[in-house]
């Protein structure tokens, strides 16, 4: 059960996935909330976000790896992912630009199973870090 | 005392955060890859899920940290609570924010062993797999990892979920 993979004769290490990028918006925050069940009102509620001494509310460090994991599906293929693993460095604020970047640092085979390791992230329009982190990859 | 004697570290090692039974539900999929701005046809058309391969919808990846445990454990089908109700992650979270400070979320793995779609039944347990601090200057940072694993009724393991929670003071 899977889309196609990638193929693994055809990867090259440093082999990069199409980026997506998005404009990160309050609205994005209420969705992200509603469909996760994640109501914590520092992502939420303006009011109580800055009564808590933030300049706003900010984003879900999972919203983040939400986006970070369609751009490696959009690539891999859906179905085909292994292991994603994410640290959250630092958060997001409304307006900023948040743009994936997957890279392709290794191919190997493994108890019969043919891998492709990448190198993930999402940073900003200044290049500040969000999440960072790895995903294996099934290939063909 | 110092905060460490009082969270005695190891004995929170091994100890169960919870159990329970989840549906993998379409709406709740569909919604959930809509809002991390994922448009693929395969997550809300099921034509278009099966056309890829699948049986059904396919959960998308990052599903498993919070909309399957808020949205899919139909109440009246959840085993004894494990816990005795003592939450770890509550319990030991609860503690040092009492002390002030910031819980915040440091890293998620998810480690996959097959694919999981609309109408998968899955059962979980989650544990606290390590608890420790470290010193960061003046802070203490203090790490709790629980891992959830999720099987299917042949007891196969289907999803692994790690969080690593911090509290930093």
């Amino acid at each position: 059960m899977a889309e196609a993979a990638l193929q693994f004769d055809e990867v090259n290490v440093g082999d990069t996935a199409p980026e997506f990028s998005h404009t990160l918006t309050r609205t994005d925050l209420v969705a992200y909330a509603g469909a996760s069940g994640d109501f914590n009102p520092m992502h939420t509620d303006e009011v109580a976000a800055q009564a808590a001494g933030l300049p706003s509310v900010f984003g879900h460090g999972m919203f983040t790896a939400g986006l970070l994991a369609k751009a490696v599906t959009d690539y891999v293929g859906v179905g085909n992912l292994a292991n994603l693993k994410v640290r959250f460095t630092k958060q997001t604020w409304p307006d900023e630009v948040l743009t994936t970047k997957v890279v392709v640092t290794d191919k190997r085979e493994e108890d019969g199973r043919r891998l492709v390791d990448l190198e993930v992230e999402v940073a900003n329009g200044d290049g500040e870090v969000k999440v960072a982190g790895t995903a294996v990859a099934l290939a063909d | 005392m110092t905060e460490t004697e009082e969270l005695d570290l190891e004995s929170w090692i091994g100890r169960p955060t919870g159990a329970g039974v989840v549906h993998v539900e379409r709406a709740v999929v569909t919604n959930f890859a809509k809002s991390v701005l994922d448009d693929r046809p395969l997550y809300r058309d099921r034509d278009a899920a099966v056309a890829a391969g699948f049986d059904d919808i396919p959960a998308p990846p990052t599903f498993y940290f919070s909309a399957l445990q808020n949205y899919s454990r139909w109440a009246e089908e959840q085993p004894p609570d494990p816990t005795g109700g003592v939450n770890p992650m509550a319990e030991v979270m609860g503690r040092l924010i009492a002390t002030g400070g910031l819980i915040l979320h440091g890293e998620q793995e998810f480690t996959y062993h097959r694919p999981v779609v609309v109408g998968d039944r899955l059962e979980y347990t989650g544990v606290v797999k390590d608890l420790y601090q470290k010193q960061a200057g003046e802070r203490t940072m203090t790490f709790l990892v629980v891992e959830t694993t999720y099987t299917d009724g042949d007891g196969q393991p289907v999803v692994t979920s790690t969080m690593n929670l911090l509290h930093r003071s």
